[in-house]
């Protein structure tokens, strides 16, 4: 696990599926418009080396090489952001659930250009992930 | 007020049936131009940033390409911790403007002093209680807390963030 105590967690696991969740999110709204470019591979290797800076670089990159190695789908990105929130408290759910709005909402402008495939993507994640049950 | 604004109203209100409302209403309407306002002030009430600065441009991947805040700026307000010894050049941060000098106040007058009435030296004693062990209680079975966690999951999230900056500036 993270060898930096700025990165301490009680649970080791869960910090492992937020770097997943994070890295397989922002690939995957990038990549929503159709076109895998090289600004998403600058993303992915950007993840890469900022979570490196915190801790075992190797690890990072089999991480985040290994999360966004496979076939992405809404389905399954909700699936593993509902496993997240249900291991948090639910105060802590309810920030973390905001701040990956957050996130996805910067990545579908990341281009300046909202298409409806992104658009309909995230509202697709919004209505999931407002119905946890399902 | 805006929708996100609610948004982190209910959040810190813990109603998470507020938060999923809106969500879902987020959903139908589409994304809110607001995200920005609302990540400066969750990073303020976490305590994990620093004010902004009056006439500073906005901290967060909305801001304008002209007025976008560097890299190691956005580490440093999210206060995203770093490794010594890194291969990368660190950047030094800008000295900051020092602070004017408070003005002095005059000096206090002394109150004038007045004796107090003397108190009796003898307290009372209260007889001894027995103190017997309280009955244990159950601890009901509680949610698995995080500890220091969600700090931890705030930096993986705010990391993607920055990746997200650095993707922007990357020229087609």
């Amino acid at each position: 696990m993270m060898e930096d105590t700025t990165m301490n967690i009680q649970n080791p696991q869960l910090l492992e599926q937020v770097i997943r969740l994070v890295a397989r999110t922002g690939l995957f709204f990038a990549k929503a418009d159709g076109q895998y470019s090289e600004r998403e591979r600058v993303f992915v290797q950007a993840f890469i080396d900022l979570l490196a800076r915190q801790g075992d670089a190797a690890q990072a990159r089999a991480l985040v090489d290994d999360a966004t190695s496979e076939r992405i789908s809404l389905d399954s990105l909700v699936h593993d952001t509902r496993q997240v929130l249900a291991q948090l408290p639910p105060d802590d759910a309810d920030v973390v659930k905001l701040l990956l709005y957050a996130f996805i909402n910067d990545v579908v402008k990341a281009d300046g250009d909202t298409c409806e495939a992104e658009r309909e993507a995230q509202r697709q994640w919004c209505a999931a992930l407002a119905n946890p049950q399902d | 007020m805006g929708l996100l604004e609610d948004l982190i109203r209910n959040t810190q209100g813990g109603t998470g049936g507020g938060l999923d409302d809106i969500l879902q209403q987020l959903g139908r309407d589409g994304e809110s131009s607001s995200t920005g306002s609302v990540l400066d002030e969750i990073r303020r009430r976490m305590g994990g940033g620093t004010a902004q600065q009056p006439g500073a441009p906005a901290t967060t991947g909305n801001a304008p390409a002209s007025g976008d805040i560097s890299v190691e700026e956005l580490e440093r307000q999210m206060g995203i911790g770093r490794r010594t010894g890194g291969t990368s050049q660190q950047q030094p941060y800008p000295q900051q403007q020092p602070y004017p000098q408070q003005q002095t106040y005059p000096p206090q007058q002394p109150y004038p002093q007045q004796p107090y009435p003397q108190q009796p030296s003898q307290v009372p004693q209260f007889p001894q209680q027995q103190s017997e062990p309280l009955p244990q209680q159950e601890q009901p079975a509680q949610q698995q807390s995080t500890g220091g966690g969600l700090m931890s999951i705030l930096k993986v999230i705010g990391l993607g963030a920055i990746a997200l900056m650095i993707m922007k500036k990357f020229k087609k």
